[in-house]
């Protein structure tokens, strides 16, 4: 009896515990506010007040009334301290000096020194650090606020994550005071008593934004947790409490690193006068146009694994990504990135409320971590894009079959299970490139092993799943590793001291996840990382063949039993060096890095690895695919997976995606219809479901559905041509992007989150409603823009008439049928395309491809395509082909003809016309969109390959341009 | 046909055939033979029948498609021109065109021909196991239809021998489900039918029992009231010669009577002792009168397991001497809650664990005891959870008749539906359930009622569900199903359900479980009942089919060594 009672209480137990995981962790009021945090709440009023102050001035007031900056020191430049340069002129060092109002009526102002750091890292990226803060507290006299409280941590006690993020191709420019002619680069720091800016550049000269830095070092407050249960808050000294801890509080209950005080917290504040809304800032799920969170909260960045998130919430997501897209057209575009690793908050707020006046405020402010700043000065928003990926490095080339549909579910059971599956998908003639395996296929949740009862073959598996059908297999491994003696992974770990440490810096940390008990890999440790890295061979994975890619999660870290579902913040990496809440946002990061890492050595360079990863940080494209996390089977989960990913897109990541279906929850069939037309238009393409579901591939809902399906699989593989080329060569420009990418001058489309654009030539403007009787499309551009809508996929081979529209006009389509998509080809722009259903992007390497020529109203379209082997990094060395289409007006202006023109651009390395694969890149037909609304289709062009150095095909027209 | 020596493939115009060139004609028609690998197939990937469609016209020097009429030439020529895409039958061309895209035929020889997705030409990978499907670049794909076709037929051969045993034992099956139908069904049917009148009986004549039960502890309090109120009174017999609500008849149960309406006579002695007599053996006497049933078992011990006071309560019921044989009239009030006062002490008794013997299971000395309760206070006690008792009970008749009503619409039903195509599944209702023990799971299936799963780390079992219904095959090749619905419910999750899917085969037996989704089970047995005629002869067709096959490409490799 008492045992059964214990089980009983067991059995409660963990029910009342998985309750709360699953249930309500996504509720809102089980997660961290700002104004439960000390330091946040203190820069939030802070920064509001200096808001308040720059809005009065710039109304035309002297500001001074409402210029309360209180316990904030406001920085202006130290008279009589000109700012030099130093050494290798890389930097602009000068040294600021402030106090508060409050400190100035005591007379202390100017008793804090700051020495701030100016850098050009390019023409068009700058640099902003603060070096150094200290006081002058000798000549200040003993009233002196907060004498007593610790000093803020030096600059060599704050993690800094820079050196890991930034990738700089180019050495910095060095950088001058202005005055000195000719200079390429030059910072003009001015200010006066009340402020410090700092302009950038010549043509930054006009660049509408200047940063004031906020170094707060001088807490006024501090928040102690006392015995675990009471919160108390010390002002002054004095120890008052402060409300007692209900019970969700113990969710993130933990106490507090002594050392992690908010004297180390930093912000910045960010001024984009020319600036009409803000972008950016993953992730989250607000609206693509940050909203303003003056009177709402700031939005939070701390990577969480948060599943079943709730929409248009501040809440911190998986990932973290501070950069802001401060948006103004065309001219006025600029970006700012925020460095610290540690939890961050950001107030988005526009300088006139009422939106006439341009202007917004951004403030960032981060409880640890040195205050550094970089400026992008655009000035266009694709400018944006490419500077940020100059500067954090370039999204990894994926492996082409990454760019395929991938097809996956919490859990393919076994092997029969995925034969089955694989069987289906050739049976219905689905084309797919991936098959993944999640956490069940482990035995007991020990990454790196195999379930050998329901997997005994893995290998065989996958090389079967290779040889016949071109497909790959994707495992996870996540980064707690089970604490059970006799797991190698385990052994090693403990043995090497690769585990993150508790408070103590030397005991194992252990937090549980799937496995129960665990240990956490130390990702921040660069030793660890290379040791994590040397695992991914067969050795060390056993079965593990080429045909194998990884993918990582739980890496925010999730933490069941930890605060917030995460890692407490005193932990501590490397060695005891760092406490994890200095670089919590990173960690999942560094993991990705690590396992990419892993995949590339493992096979010797030879193959570009694939890693998708939930969380991320600044610099995360470079290791591979990101996608939203653990969304729902709804239509409003459905439509946020545009903001988000367009957000994610603003912050640098290209290859991302949403689970198809959604994860949680059973999907109407019609729902997954849209939501296959919706993902096959995002770069990152993968069908996922949660253990509890139902199963939903795409052949369980018979007919009209599996038509609909694998009519939008098919035409996402029929442009895979078109994803390869953007995401090879446009630079850091994600592939999927805002309309205001392409038309930043057009207002009306600056917060279009209901369509977006694939390139600068397709516009997707999907259904994300159930059953709708009306489909409404904004078509972005002014009148010249041509488009043209790109019908059923069966006429488009043919000769005929196509519907064009021209940009401002709405387009209505009344009650649109299930299999509808609504996308369309932009006036100027040539798409490549592969119009043969084949299983797999492998199987369709030697087809030829078909050229969907959209004209302008003067007859010009131009594009490219971008060919290589598809897997290895020998495109590094040149051996690709960039082939440059353009049209050309007949000799003869009144013939109703068009020529199209190739010419190829790379190096040239690759003149063997079948190097890649024996493709030889032939022509099948070129379709041709004329303005007078009519198709027209030259059939087999004569053009023996599109890697000829130069081509041209004339192609005769239905009526004249 | 007169052009069996074009190729298509290699563009050899085919129109000319005058004598002159005769001997060239013959030389192609050769050549085509060698070179074209499915040799009756002069139009690459064509099926016989949609070669002669396609070709219909050939002389003409067009073919036919959708609305379009078009130049012969465009027939495989690698691009599709037809609006249907049925163009194309031995290119990619038009591979996912349209929904009416030509599929790519192999011959197969040596295995069986085969229809391939469009998609399949010439993407790299071998689909045909003769490789025709590879045909840009001949030699990549190795000819595996002898081998393939040798293994399908071993298999097949066994198969057709495990079926013909099957069908063999299907009849048997099907005789003994034809038997059972006609007397174990009805006669189980009458069975239960007659149970649950006896159930019914039960609970009405509880129901009267714990009505007049209750009526008489009312009329108690009140006697005590007044009792206390004058003492005198309750040392007498007066409480006696109120109403005795024994007496009632049903129809005037619902009138309770009230101290102020005297009652003229008492009871008589026989019809009370027949009224307690009867009441008191109506419920344990039918689980007894024919044995019990499984039912029956399951029935008692869940009862014994959940709920103790019932258990208890009936124990003392069945285990219970003989009621009070002879009451005396003066000693009415005595003897009346002698009955439930007995079955508190039994009660007490158990409750402080006291031994049998000591219980005053002997009537004669409980007899006296009870004589002497004067005790107001115990005895408003007794007759209290007399009373209780009385409810108790009749809630468990209530429940015993629900459960009778079940089965009898449960043995109705198996009465009413069909258990397969030919009910061969019935007969297994006789036969022990099948096991199969996955991980740490135990899968019970008891053809054709139910599946249950036992943990054997303990936790119990889990219904998997009832069954439903049997779901005949929609098409050829695919299996006999059987649908188990409304198991017990998932934490968390929708109610747990079922589907067995049969081969034929002459053993039945569990070959493989799997959940593919949370509280689905897919379950595949073999068992004679699954066994059909049609899979059968499908079988030695393709066997015959197979053997064809096999001839044709032993001659042709005999052909190619003479050359």
């Amino acid at each position: 009896m008492g045992l059964a009672w214990s089980r009983w209480v067991e059995v409660l137990l963990v029910t009342a515990l998985c309750l709360a995981l699953l249930a309500d962790a996504a509720e809102w009021h089980k997660f961290r506010k700002c104004d439960e945090l000390a330091f946040c709440e203190r820069h939030r009023e802070a920064g509001r007040r200096a808001a308040d102050g720059e809005y009065a001035r710039r109304r035309g007031g002297d500001g001074s009334g409402s210029f309360q900056l209180g316990n904030i020191t406001r920085w202006h430049v130290l008279r009589g301290a000109p700012p030099e340069v130093d050494r290798d002129g890389r930097w602009l060092r000068f040294v600021v000096a402030g106090g508060s109002e409050r400190a100035s009526q005591n007379g202390t102002a100017g008793s804090v020194r700051l020495e701030v750091a100016v850098a050009a890292a390019t023409e068009t990226i700058f640099a902003v650090r603060a070096l150094r803060a200290y006081s002058v507290a000798e000549h200040a006299p003993r009233r002196w606020l907060w004498r007593r409280e610790a000093p803020p941590p030096a600059e060599e006690d704050r993690f800094r994550p820079t050196d890991d993020v930034v990738r700089l191709a180019e050495p910095p420019l060095p950088l001058r005071r202005r005055g000195t002619d000719g200079d390429p680069a030059c910072a003009v720091v001015d200010g006066d008593a009340e402020s410090t800016w700092i302009t950038v550049n010549d043509r930054a000269a006009q660049l509408p934004s200047y940063p004031m830095l906020r170094i707060q070092h001088q807490p006024f407050r501090i928040e102690l947790y006392a015995q675990g249960m009471r919160v108390a808050r010390a002002q002054r000294g004095q120890l008052t409490p402060h409300a007692v801890v209900n019970a969700r509080d113990l969710w993130y209950m933990h106490p507090l690193d002594a050392n992690d005080t908010a004297s180390a917290s930093v912000a910045a504040d960010v001024l984009f006068p020319r600036a009409q809304c803000a972008l950016g800032l993953p992730q989250h799920t607000l609206n693509l146009r940050l909203p303003n969170t003056h009177n709402t909260t700031p939005i939070r960045l701390y990577n969480l694994d948060v599943f079943e998130y709730e929409l248009e919430k501040e809440l911190g997501l998986y990932g973290s990504i501070p950069m802001v897209m401060a948006f103004g057209g065309s001219n006025d575009t600029v970006g700012a990135l925020w460095m610290p690793a540690s939890e961050t908050y950001v107030d988005v707020r526009p300088v006139d409320p009422s939106g006439r006046d341009r202007g917004v405020h951004v403030h960032f402010y981060s409880e640890h971590g040195v205050p550094e700043l970089f400026l992008f000065a655009g000035p266009h928003p694709q400018a944006v894009a490419r500077q940020l990926a100059q500067l954090t490095g370039p999204p990894a080339m994926p492996p082409l079959f990454a760019l395929g549909y991938h097809q996956s579910r919490w859990n393919y059971l076994d092997e029969s299970d995925v034969r089955q599956v694989n069987a289906q998908l050739d049976a219905h003639d689905i084309p797919c490139d991936v098959l993944w395996l999640d956490i069940e296929h482990t035995d007991a949740k020990k990454y790196f092993t195999w379930d050998v009862r329901k997997f005994p073959h893995p290998d065989r598996l996958q090389r079967e799943l290779a040889t016949r059908s071109g497909r790959q297999l994707v495992t996870i491994v996540d980064p707690h590793i089970k604490s059970e003696p006799g797991y190698s992974v385990h052994e090693a770990a403990r043995r090497h001291g690769w585990y993150v440490k508790q408070a103590d810096g030397v005991t194992d940390y252990d937090g549980h996840c799937w496995p129960g008990r665990s240990h956490y890999i130390d990702f921040a440790d660069a030793a660890v990382r290379q040791a994590w890295a040397s695992r991914f061979t067969p050795e060390h994975y056993p079965f593990m063949t080429e045909h194998l890619h990884i993918w990582v999660d739980m890496n925010e870290p999730s933490v069941f039993s930890g605060p917030e579902g995460t890692m407490p913040k005193d932990a501590r990496h490397v060695r005891g060096r760092w406490a994890h809440g200095q670089l919590h946002n990173i960690y999942g990061h560094y993991m990705q890095r690590a396992t990419f890492q892993g995949l590339k050595q493992g096979r010797h360079g030879r193959q570009r690895p694939f890693v998708l990863s939930r969380s991320f940080f600044t610099g995360t494209q470079r290791y591979g695919a990101v996608w939203t996390g653990d969304n729902r089977a709804d239509w409003a989960h459905l439509r946020v997976t545009v903001p988000m990913l367009l957000s994610m897109g603003v912050g640098g990541l290209s290859f991302v995606g949403a689970d198809v279906g959604g994860f949680f929850g059973d999907p109407s069939p019609e729902l997954l219809v849209r939501w296959y037309q919706v993902a096959a238009f995002q770069p990152f393409f993968r069908a996922h479901a949660h253990l509890d579901t139902k199963r939903r591939e795409p052949w369980l809902f018979g007919e009209p559905y599996t038509a609909a399906i694998r009519a939008a699989i098919e035409e996402r593989y029929a442009l895979l041509p078109y994803w390869y080329t953007l995401l090879a060569t446009e630079g850091g420009v994600p592939p999927m992007r805002p309309l205001a990418y392409e038309f930043p001058d057009d207002a009306e489309v600056t917060a279009a989150q209901s369509s977006w654009m694939v390139g600068a030539a397709l516009l997707v403007a999907p259904v994300m409603q159930e059953a709708p009787s009306l489909h409404l499309v904004d078509l972005p551009g002014d009148a010249s823009v041509l488009w043209y809508a790109l019908g059923e996929r069966a006429s488009r081979l043919h000769a005929g008439v196509v519907a064009v529209h021209r940009g401002g006009d709405q387009v209505e389509y009344a009650a649109p049928g299930l299999q509808q998509t609504f996308t369309y080809q932009r006036g100027g722009t040539v798409v490549a395309r592969r119009e043969r259903r084949r299983k797999s992007a492998a199987a369709a390497v030697n087809d030829p491809y078909t050229l969907h020529v959209a004209l302008d109203a003067r007859g010009g379209a131009r594009g490219r395509l971008y060919i290589d082997d598809g897997r290895s990094y020998a495109y590094r060395q040149g051996a690709y082909w960039l082939v440059e289409l353009q049209t050309e007006a007949p000799e003869d202006q009144t013939a109703a003809a068009v020529w199209l023109c190739g010419r190829r651009t790379d190096p040239g390395l690759v003149t063997d016309a079948t190097a890649f694969d024996g493709a030889p890149a032939t022509l099948e037909r070129i379709v041709v969109y004329a303005p007078c609304g009519q198709r027209a289709v030259l059939k087999r062009p004569n053009v023996t390959s599109l890697a000829q150095p130069h081509w041209q095909v004339r192609v005769a027209l239905p009526c004249r341009i | 046909m007169d052009r069996e020596g074009v190729d298509w493939q290699m563009g050899h115009s085919s129109h000319r055939s005058g004598r002159r060139y005769r001997w060239v004609g013959w030389w192609l028609i050769l050549l085509a033979i060698l070179l074209s690998h499915p040799a009756h197939a002069q139009l690459r990937g064509a099926s016989p029948e949609v070669e002669k469609r396609l070709l219909a016209h050939a002389a003409e020097g067009y073919f036919q498609c959708s609305q379009q009429r078009l130049p012969i030439d465009a027939l495989n020529d690698d691009y599709c021109d037809c609006v249907d895409g049925t163009d194309e039958p031995g290119t990619a061309a038009c591979s996912g065109v349209s929904p009416h895209t030509l599929r790519f035929y192999c011959s197969n020889r040596g295995y069986l021909p085969e229809l391939l997705h469009a998609s399949r030409v010439n993407d790299g990978f071998c689909d045909c196991c003769d490789g025709s499907d590879e045909w840009q670049r001949p030699g990549v794909c190795n000819d595996t239809c002898p081998e393939r076709g040798d293994a399908l037929r071993a298999e097949l051969e066994d198969k057709v021998g495990r079926w013909e045993a099957g069908r063999q034992q299907r009849r048997l099956l099907e005789q003994k489900a034809a038997a059972r139908r006609q007397r174990r069904g009805p006669q189980m049917v009458r069975e239960h039918r007659a149970q649950l009148h006896i159930a019914q009986r039960a609970e009405r004549r509880l129901s009267r029992w714990k009505r007049r039960l209750e009526a008489y502890t009312k009329l108690l309090e009140s006697s005590l009231e007044r009792a206390e109120l004058t003492p005198a009174t309750h040392a007498t017999a007066g409480m006696g010669a109120e109403t005795d609500p024994l007496s009632e008849t049903p129809a005037s149960e619902d009138e309770h009577p009230t101290e102020d309406v005297p009652s003229s006579s008492p009871v008589p002695d026989e019809l009370l002792d027949e009224n307690m007599q009867n009441e008191l053996q109506a419920v344990p006497q039918p689980s007894h009168a024919d044995g019990p049933t499984a039912t029956e078992r399951s029935w008692r011990k869940r009862h014994a397991h959940g709920r103790e006071g019932v258990a208890s309560a009936k124990d003392t019921a069945s285990s219970s001497p003989t009621p009070p044989q002879q009451l005396e009239s003066e000693a009415c009030r005595a003897v009346t809650l002698s009955w439930p006062a007995y079955v508190i002490v039994r009660a007490w008794q158990r409750v402080l664990q006291l031994r049998r013997r000591d219980l005053l299971a002997n009537y004669r000395i409980l007899r006296p005891l009870l004589g002497r309760v004067r005790d107001a206070t115990a005895l408003r006690r007794d007759a209290s959870a007399c009373v209780s008792l009385a409810a108790s009970e009749y809630h468990a008749a209530v429940r015993q008749r629900e459960h009778r009503h079940r089965e009898l619409e449960e043995a109705q039903r198996q009465q009413t539906a069909r258990y397969g195509p030919s009910d061969a599944f019935y007969a297994f209702h006789d036969e022990p359930c099948f096991q199969k023990q996955v991980g740490e799971h135990e899968f019970e299936v008891c053809l054709p009622r139910k599946v249950t799963q036992r943990s054997s780390q303990g936790g119990g079992n889990a219904l998997l569900g009832h069954f439903e219904r049997v779901q005949e095959p929609d098409a050829p090749g695919k299996p006999l199903r059987m649908l188990f619905e409304n198991g017990d419910r998932c934490w968390h999750g929708p109610t747990r359900h079922c589907v067995i899917e049969f081969t034929c085969s002459n053993v039945t037996d569990i070959l493989h479980v799997e959940e593919p989704e949370k509280c689905f089970y897919r379950i595949r047995m073999s068992c004679p009942a699954a066994c059909n005629e049609q899979a059968i002869r499908d079988a030695r067709e393709t066997l015959e089919v197979l053997r064809r096959s096999r001839e044709s490409a032993r001659a042709d490799a005999a052909a190619w060594d003479i050359k």
